[in-house]
């Protein structure tokens, strides 16, 4: 199917691609259904939404924080029906501010994904890892 | 909004599984204790609306400077 964007133009999808976001994502509670598109030659990724021009900058985490740990909630293993964890893909919502030696990633509040059924949920970790983790020149990327 | 009088020590019981007592009340603050199944999610709501608003503003990016961010990390 074919969506049309305002950032990436008119793009092509595979539904078998669509991930689903039961509870849309905090603030846009309406988004459920996203696509991943990558950002050639940067760390990035976006996550577009299917239904409505929305997108939102993420990244994997453990790339500027690669001590990142996180367990996952027995509730978020049986909503996402997570059996493996071969399964899971994990991605952070990264925030890219005019100044961008202020770019940061929201380690607190990581997104999570079943890549078999293609179930996703960002859920909210306890407070060891903050909202604003800026990562300018902290690790390789 | 259900609205009711509690004192320290005292509880209230939601459904059949949660109760949330009321430990102590001190210079204006309360100390809440919160039994709840593992399956419901209690979540301070600063927190919620913190993570909405990075959201919002994370969405809110516009164009990139692909060059500098790929500068940026240049080692």
């Amino acid at each position: 199917m074919k969506i049309s964007t305002e950032y990436f133009g008119d793009i092509e999808i595979n539904e078998s691609d669509i991930i689903n976001f039961e509870h849309g994502l905090l603030g846009f509670e309406s988004c459920k259904r996203f696509v991943i598109i990558s950002e050639p030659e940067l760390f990035l990724e976006y996550l577009q939404c299917v239904d409505e021009d929305f997108s939102i900058p993420v990244m994997n985490p453990f790339l500027v924080k690669s001590d990142y740990e996180l367990e996952l909630p027995e509730k978020i293993l049986s909503d996402l029906e997570i059996k493996e964890e071969k399964d899971v893909l994990i991605r952070t919502v990264v925030v890219i501010p005019e100044d961008i030696t202020q770019i940061r990633t929201n380690l607190q509040s990581p997104i999570v994904i079943n890549t078999h059924n293609k179930n996703a949920r960002q859920i909210i970790l306890d407070d060891s890892y903050p909202i604003r983790y800026c990562f300018y020149q902290k690790e390789e990327v | 909004m259900l609205v009711l009088k509690r004192k320290a020590g005292e509880s209230l019981v939601i459904a059949d599984n949660i109760e949330i007592k009321i430990i102590e009340v001190v210079d204006g603050r309360v100390k809440i204790g919160i039994e709840a199944p593992k399956s419901v999610s209690v979540m301070r709501k600063e927190v919620i609306e913190e993570i909405s608003s990075e959201n919002k503003e994370a969405s809110a990016t516009k164009t990139i400077d692909k060059e500098s961010l790929k500068k940026l990390f240049k080692k």
